[in-house]
């Protein structure tokens, strides 16, 4: 598996999955708003991976894979013990912050 | 008379060693040709299902916006769309390629059909537009080479000549596909991954109906269950929760599955002509074993 459409793919899982979780814990309108569109901007990363050319050799590529590899470790701790609901979706926007910085890396066909 | 007879003799012998040597075509490359023609088939189900299943999931993404509020634009449409597009483009390349495998059949020194020139000459130019999905970004220029190639052989209507160029052509599609394999795997686990998370949020809303989940207790005594009250719709609910993910794995391990079997048709299937190619026999007769699993798996994910 090309670790970077693994990698997107996996912040997209893990997102999509975290929306019930955050609405349990009494996310406010806001903050789901936030976290819906996070959702849709993961998933569209991961579709744009999934089409174009991701060189997975480039050092650039590989340090965004890492880091979001890391983030999302941390945000999946982060989201099952549940703390501060608005550190959480800060957390999340900022890795999907990375994920469309690896998109971008994407060479379009 | 017994000149005559010599002479009749001579060129009844003569006419059937020409019979022979232009129009026979070896039972060897009939086999290879119904072999590849069957794995070539069975690539087309299976490209088939992946961009059926791309399908379903752009409109599990509709359900999603509808049940869950997560946005899911004309704009956002495009990319799935666009994988699609090109998984499309592979499900008519393999299609051509069973069609010129199974004229192989009938190639020889005399003339091929007209038609075979015009399925190899699609399956030149399908090859070149190809465009790569991950992983893919070396093969459309080796591939299409290999197009090119069957094409200037099947014009020439040798048998050999079309082996090795057939050879090269699967060995392509081959590379292709392995190097596109993990992506092909992903879309699959997208797939049922998006149908597992909208599963379960109409599954919490209350708004699934268990009662075939009491099927296997009833069915034996041909009895049907009345609507669940609230209670055995709350004991049942948990239970199918935990089915999801179970069922979701195996799903998606069931097209990992395919994909290697497919991958290790189009190898097996490589290296039988590559026998042929190489004016070796190639004694084995049947279909690779591993095109059941293949279609074992589009049969469950039509």
């Amino acid at each position: 598996m090309n670790p970077s459409v693994e990698a997107l793919e996996n912040q997209y899982f893990l997102l999509r999955g975290s929306l019930s979780t955050l609405m349990a814990q009494g996310a406010t309108a806001d903050q789901l708003a936030q976290l819906r569109a996070a959702i849709a901007k993961s998933r569209d990363n991961y579709w744009l991976a999934t089409r174009r050319i991701m060189h997975d050799d480039d050092p650039a590529v590989q340090t965004l894979v890492s880091e979001m590899n890391k983030a999302q470790l941390s945000l999946d701790a982060s989201i099952r013990h549940l703390g501060e609901v608005a550190k959480v979706i800060s957390a999340i926007t900022k890795a999907v912050e990375i994920g469309s910085d690896l998109a971008a890396k994407a060479v379009p066909l | 008379m017994k000149n005559l007879r010599r002479f009749a003799c001579g060129s009844t012998l003569l006419f059937l060693f020409s019979l022979v040597t232009a129009c026979k075509v070896s039972d060897d490359a009939v086999a290879a040709s119904t072999q590849m023609t069957a794995t070539a088939a069975s690539l087309h189900l299976y490209y088939a299902a992946l961009a059926g299943s791309v399908t379903d999931t752009i409109a599990l993404y509709e359900l999603d916006a509808a049940i869950s509020g997560i946005p899911f634009s004309a704009e956002e449409r495009k990319a799935p769309e666009e994988t699609r597009a090109e998984i499309l483009k592979r499900r008519e390349l393999a299609k051509t390629l069973a069609k010129l495998a199974s004229s192989m059949a009938t190639l020889s020194n005399s003339q091929a059909p007209s038609d075979i020139e015009t399925d190899a000459t699609s399956f030149g130019s399908e090859l070149i537009n190809l465009n790569s999905l991950p992983g893919g970004a070396i093969v459309p220029v080796a591939v299409g080479k290999a197009g090119n190639y069957l094409l200037q052989i099947v014009q020439q209507h040798e048998e050999k000549r079309a082996a090795r160029a057939m050879d090269q052509a699967l060995a392509a599609v081959g590379d292709l596909f392995e190097k596109e394999k993990p992506t092909y795997d992903s879309i699959a686990r997208t797939h049922i991954f998006q149908a597992s998370q909208v599963a379960r949020d109409l599954i919490n809303a209350n708004g699934v109906d268990p009662a075939p989940m009491l099927e296997p207790a009833l069915k034996p005594f041909a009895l049907t269950p009345l609507p669940p009250s609230q209670q055995l719709q709350a004991s049942l609910k948990s239970l199918a929760l935990s089915r999801l993910q179970s069922t979701a794995d195996e799903t998606a391990q069931k097209e990992v599955n395919a994909s290697v079997a497919m991958l290790a048709a189009l190898r097996e299937m490589s290296s039988r002509v590559h026998l042929l190619a190489t004016d070796r026999s190639m004694p084995i007769r049947g279909n690779p074993s591993s095109l059941e699993i293949v279609k074992s798996w589009v049969a469950s994910a039509i």
